[in-house]
């Protein structure tokens, strides 16, 4: 039995509330990494949710539940390149502002936790990781913080297991320099 | 992939996302179980959406026909609208302030007589001619610069002998060769 959004917000225990307490903030972090916006990562993480519940509830979902998790890659992948296509200049022009700002006053908008981790290397981690190319960043954040396959990436992406392979090695590999070029200048 | 590397990766791996904030999952739970309310929303939208009127081509030929015979009687109609608030603005006016009464004077159009004037002289005078430079080109002839200010002076005259003078100054420029030895 469905219940409205209204009720959905006072029964914490919805059929749904277990998929995103326990993928919501690796699927957050996908949407993080393809938008420039915290806010328009919740957004286009929303819309790829809506589409979800919609087909399963329409029966018209192909694939078991096995298949939500690379539908909602997919799905947060298009909503994010269709988002890029209705920005327009300006827009981009106040994101990079936003961004600047976000970089000065850090800590705000961090896409990884703080706990268990040291927090300047986090931060420089998280630095290289935004400034790497997007075609790399996507496979690393799927891979390792989404648990998918390369496999399972190649299909999200449309692309061969082997290009997930080269693209996951190279950007683990620019990574990897980018912070050891910063404990050489002194920056950890 | 090297020992380095899977270390690396290793390391990436004891990061965590960012967990979600409990109003951000209740907010996505509650669009995930509302979305048919969200989709008739949107279907309400559009049904605000005041259509464009259909292309002519798309109507057909019977609607095309009464549609213009409607709209020859709408011109028409405007037509006499606006003769009738002119007149009556007209009238108004020459009634209240004589002293308007040139301003409000309506040139009849049988008053107004076309004159024609054909041009009799045209002439081109030189006013001032100065030296402004030397222009040495790469390996070509050196060319001297010259300022001409002309007028061309322009008479029109009339049946009745009536004459206008039209004076349109301007200002040229030459190359003029420089003879080298």
């Amino acid at each position: 039995m469905r219940n409205s959004g209204t009720q959905a917000m006072r029964e914490p225990t919805s059929r749904w509330r277990d998929l995103l307490s326990e993928y919501g903030s690796k699927l957050l972090l996908f949407a993080r990494q393809q938008t420039r916006r915290q806010e328009d990562a919740e957004d286009i993480l929303q819309e790829a949710l809506v589409k979800l519940a919609k087909k399963v509830d329409q029966n018209t979902f192909v694939g078991g539940q096995e298949a939500w998790m690379p539908f909602l890659y997919t799905q947060i992948r298009r909503e994010a390149i269709d988002l890029g296509r209705r920005n327009d200049r300006r827009k981009k022009r106040e994101d990079i502002v936003v961004e600047d700002e976000q970089r000065q006053t850090g800590g705000e908008d961090a896409w990884f936790e703080s706990a268990g981790y040291d927090e300047e290397r986090r931060g420089m981690l998280e630095d290289a990781l935004k400034e790497l190319p997007k075609k790399f960043s996507e496979v690393i954040v799927m891979k390792v913080w989404g648990g998918r396959t390369f496999a399972g990436i190649g299909e999200i992406l449309g692309i061969s297991m082997n290009t997930v392979a080269s693209r996951y090695r190279y950007g683990i590999e620019a990574l990897r320099k980018r912070l050891t070029g910063a404990r050489i200048r002194g920056d950890l | 992939m090297d020992s380095d590397l899977k270390r690396f990766e290793a390391e990436l791996e004891r990061l965590s996302p960012r967990s979600l904030p409990e109003g951000l999952i209740s907010r996505m739970e509650a669009a995930m179980e509302g979305w048919e309310e969200v989709s008739e929303q949107v279907s309400g939208e559009i049904n605000k959406v005041v259509p464009f009127p259909p292309r002519m081509d798309e109507e057909d030929e019977e609607d095309r026909e009464a549609h213009r015979g409607g709209s020859w009687w709408a011109a028409a109609a405007c037509v006499a609208l606006l003769g009738a608030v002119a007149a009556m603005v007209i009238t108004a006016d020459l009634e209240s302030n004589s002293a308007d009464r040139s301003v409000a004077t309506v040139v009849k159009p049988e008053a107004v007589r076309s004159v024609e004037f054909a041009p009799q002289s045209a002439k081109r005078m030189i006013l001032d001619a100065s030296d402004q430079n030397v222009i040495m080109g790469n390996g070509s002839q050196p060319m001297r610069l010259m300022r001409l200010n002309y007028v061309d002076r322009v008479v029109f005259r009339n049946a009745a002998g009536e004459e206008v003078h039209l004076e349109v100054p301007s200002v040229n420029y030459r190359l003029v060769p420089v003879p080298t030895d």
